[in-house]
């Protein structure tokens, strides 16, 4: 089967996409290459750093290390779905914006995407949790004091649209 | 670094490219091991966290056989005397399982501590296992809780106990489950504040002690006997620790037993931390 494709079906930010992928093509390829969402990075293209994090599912994977036929049937999001069709910003996008939480930004997209999961599964997290959870990712440049706080205060004003 | 021209303007590409495979997924266990025997060069798949990687550093495979298909495999249930967890049960999985937390909470603690967020959603018990890293966790705690690991193989059913180590796990076979013994009065203890130059676990029952070594050899050590032997057991059957610029042989081998005597000390206190 060498050299055979794949089908694949699954929804991009909420469109519904459907592929037919060699079997050793990565998730951030399709990706970036065919749907030219670029805001995935490539980065140590080892699982490690996070910079390629997408949400499958809701879960938080390193799209450089997923294949992207295990992407078949799921949900992906990636840091472009995040904003409304307005434009809005999501409450952790104006959270980064707020708290100049990127430097170089190279990270960002992925830190991004992992605290929204984060949200998702724990809308109100201490300051604990928000650094064990965010240290899954690594950033080079800003600090993670700046990350860690717009996460508090995505969580925050989440808290209080909430009300 | 690979560059070409999309919609999106330049971009990079995957600079670590992988080999082509063919993709095989069956959907029973037995399917698996069917698939396993009739290509010698195959791997398994289920998160994928240690195949990528070492696909991505250049170890090819004819042949991945992708396990999301095989249903049964990813519960964690109460038995008679044992907690049985599927193979596929992802580390999350055992992070928020409530039958763990109430069964085995210092088991559910520790293993805890393994990866990072990323990985413990994506990445499984069966897998910790089978990658057979000497830095990773899963075989050391396991090893000390007296789990055994159960395989299908084309012969039937094998348990293997888990401090027995990689090296006795049988080949072209799947890992379904690991079996850990519940009982009243175990305690467990890890430290891995040192990883990676080692980490240490202990399974206490009353005097008996089970102690585990990870990081400091190519395969994790276990030793089993009474409290008031343990001392003088390391010191004569540890084997050579691994000696290099992270960590020199002789500091290895001095903090696996400072380790292994203060979680004790803490067991006995009643405080597992």
């Amino acid at each position: 089967m060498s050299g055979e494709l794949a089908f694949v079906s699954c929804t991009v930010n909420g469109v519904a996409r459907e592929f037919h992928v060699r079997a050793e093509e990565m998730l951030i390829d399709v990706l970036r290459d065919r749907l030219a969402l670029t805001g995935a990075k490539l980065s140590c293209d080892l699982g490690a750093c996070g910079a390629c994090t997408v949400l499958m599912d809701d879960k938080p994977v390193s799209s450089c290390s997923t294949f992207a036929w295990q992407a078949g049937g799921s949900e992906i999001r990636t840091v472009e779905g995040l904003a409304g069709a307005d434009g809005t910003l999501d409450l952790v996008q104006q959270a980064f914006v707020d708290n100049s939480a990127f430097q170089c930004g190279y990270c960002t997209p992925g830190m991004i995407m992992l605290a929204r999961a984060l949200l998702d599964h724990d809308p109100s997290p201490d300051r604990d949790a928000i650094r064990a959870w965010m240290g899954a990712n690594i950033c080079r440049c800003t600090g993670y004091e700046m990350i860690i706080e717009a996460v508090e205060n995505a969580a925050a004003a989440s808290q209080e649209a909430g009300k | 670094m690979y560059t070409h021209a999309t919609d999106a303007g330049w971009i990079s590409r995957t600079h670590r490219a992988i080999a082509p495979f063919r993709l095989q997924q069956p959907t029973t266990p037995s399917e698996v091991v069917q698939a396993l025997i009739e290509s010698e060069d195959s791997s398994i798949i289920a998160g994928g966290i240690d195949l990528v990687r070492r696909m991505r550093s250049g170890n090819s495979q004819d042949t991945l056989i992708d396990l999301s298909a095989v249903s049964g495999l990813r519960e964690i249930e109460d038995h008679a005397g044992f907690i049985r967890i599927g193979a596929l049960a992802t580390h999350w999985d055992v992070e928020t399982s409530p039958l763990l937390a109430a069964r085995l909470p210092a088991f559910q603690a520790a293993w805890k501590t393994i990866g990072n967020v990323r990985i413990r959603m994506t990445g499984t018990v069966g897998g910790n296992l089978m990658a057979a890293e000497r830095a990773y966790d899963g075989p050391v705690l396991l090893g000390v809780s007296g789990a055994k690991l159960v395989f299908l193989t084309d012969g039937g059913e094998v348990k293997i106990a888990a401090s027995d180590g990689a090296g006795s796990y049988p080949s072209r076979a799947l890992l379904t489950a690991i079996e850990i013994p519940v009982m009243p009065n175990a305690q467990l203890g890890f430290d891995r504040t040192l990883k990676p130059v080692v980490s240490v676990a202990v399974g206490l029952v009353d005097q008996d002690v089970s102690v585990g070594v990870g990081c400091a050899h190519i395969s994790p050590f276990f030793w089993s006997g009474k409290v008031s032997e343990v001392e003088a057991a390391l010191a004569s059957a540890l084997p050579e620790p691994i000696d290099n610029p992270m960590g020199s042989a002789a500091y290895r081998r001095r903090m696996v037993t400072v380790l292994a005597r203060r979680l004790i000390r803490h067991l006995h206190e009643g405080d597992a931390s």
